[in-house]
């Protein structure tokens, strides 16, 4: 059986920090990897420095920016799903669901990438993690994927514990920082990339290390 | 203006939805715009504390506005949101009528 991941995130980049390095581990382990990406991030404030898009412009170069992380990971199935940036919480839940599952039915991944509702910040991330634990959720117990859940927000540790699955990528820091250079829009800022000159060691350090929670489906 | 409960104020929103309606919407420091019409097909209110409305109108668009935190119906059954920093100063506002309000 071929061995198919699905990644559903809600904007183009939210893949670079924290889950090429796994992606691209995973294909080189012989995983296909399918990615729907909710928008085009289409609010995003971030047009480069100096700023070469406007608000006009920025979804079709976020478009780009997204093929070409995708390309640097290894990921050959990239899926836009059209919705708009900084709406997905008032989304239509069987239109948002209806989609997602139209994937699961059609891939039958054996592992799922998103956000864990309630512990990603951003509203679109919560909003985008909370319909795939439904989708998923509504499956029957032994045909439900696994969830591996990005998180960020203070204190989430207090509350869902440690991440259980951590990756190692450090010999995958190449398609990764190439993935976080392809969003060259949003990552430009001097603190990030651009200006400064890391050593191998510190991006080993900074980079190396991917953390997920595997999502507790009751029974 | 009374802080923002999520479901009374949107129950208030969504007697809107349906209509034509007249909005003033500001970002204090940055724009407004008065007597914006439209014709709302969805509403909704999220958040905690803080509070994001969003509006969607006329098959095609959005309002999306963040950091809301009061609320009331005036006696001319407008519905005016508005959102205040801790020192009471007002920076965002979403103002809806079945009127045009004052230009």
């Amino acid at each position: 059986m071929e061995r198919h991941i699905l990644v559903v995130l809600p904007h183009p980049d939210d893949e670079a920090f924290g889950l090429s390095g796994t992606l691209a581990k995973y294909i080189q382990n012989g995983y296909r990897v399918t990615y729907a990406c909710l928008t085009l991030g289409e609010m995003g404030r971030n047009m480069g420095i100096p700023p070469f898009a406007n608000r006009v412009t920025l979804p079709a170069i976020r478009r780009k920016e997204l093929e070409e992380s995708c390309q640097a990971i290894g990921i050959d199935d990239l899926r836009l799903l059209g919705f708009h940036d900084k709406t997905i919480e008032f989304e239509d839940h069987r239109l948002l669901d209806g989609r997602i599952d139209d994937l699961i039915q059609e891939i039958r991944p054996s592992l799922i990438f998103t956000f864990y509702p309630g512990y990603s910040v951003h509203p679109d991330h919560d909003a985008c993690g909370a319909a795939v634990i439904r989708t998923v959720g509504r499956l029957p117990a032994d045909e439900r994927p696994a969830v591996h859940c990005l998180a960020f927000a203070k204190n989430l540790e207090e509350d869902i514990g440690q991440p259980d699955v951590i990756q190692d990528v450090r010999e995958f820091l190449q398609p990764k920082m190439a993935s976080i250079r392809a969003h060259r829009s949003q990552f430009q800022a001097a603190e990030l990339l651009g200006d400064h000159e890391y050593t191998s060691e510190e991006i080993r350090e900074r980079f190396g290390t991917e953390r997920f929670w595997t999502y507790p489906f009751g029974s | 203006m009374i802080p923002i409960d999520r479901l009374p104020t949107e129950t208030e929103l969504r007697k809107f939805v349906g209509s034509e309606v007249y909005v003033h919407s500001e970002a204090t420091s940055f724009v407004f715009v008065r007597n914006f019409k439209l014709r709302i097909g969805e509403a909704h209110v999220a958040g905690e504390g803080s509070y994001r409305v969003a509006l969607r109108f006329d098959g095609q668009g959005w309002l999306r506005m963040e950091a809301l935190t009061h609320y009331e119906v005036d006696e001319a059954g407008r519905l005016l949101l508005a959102g205040y920093d801790d020192r009471g100063r007002m920076n965002v506002a979403l103002h809806l009528g079945k009127e045009p309000f004052p230009e």
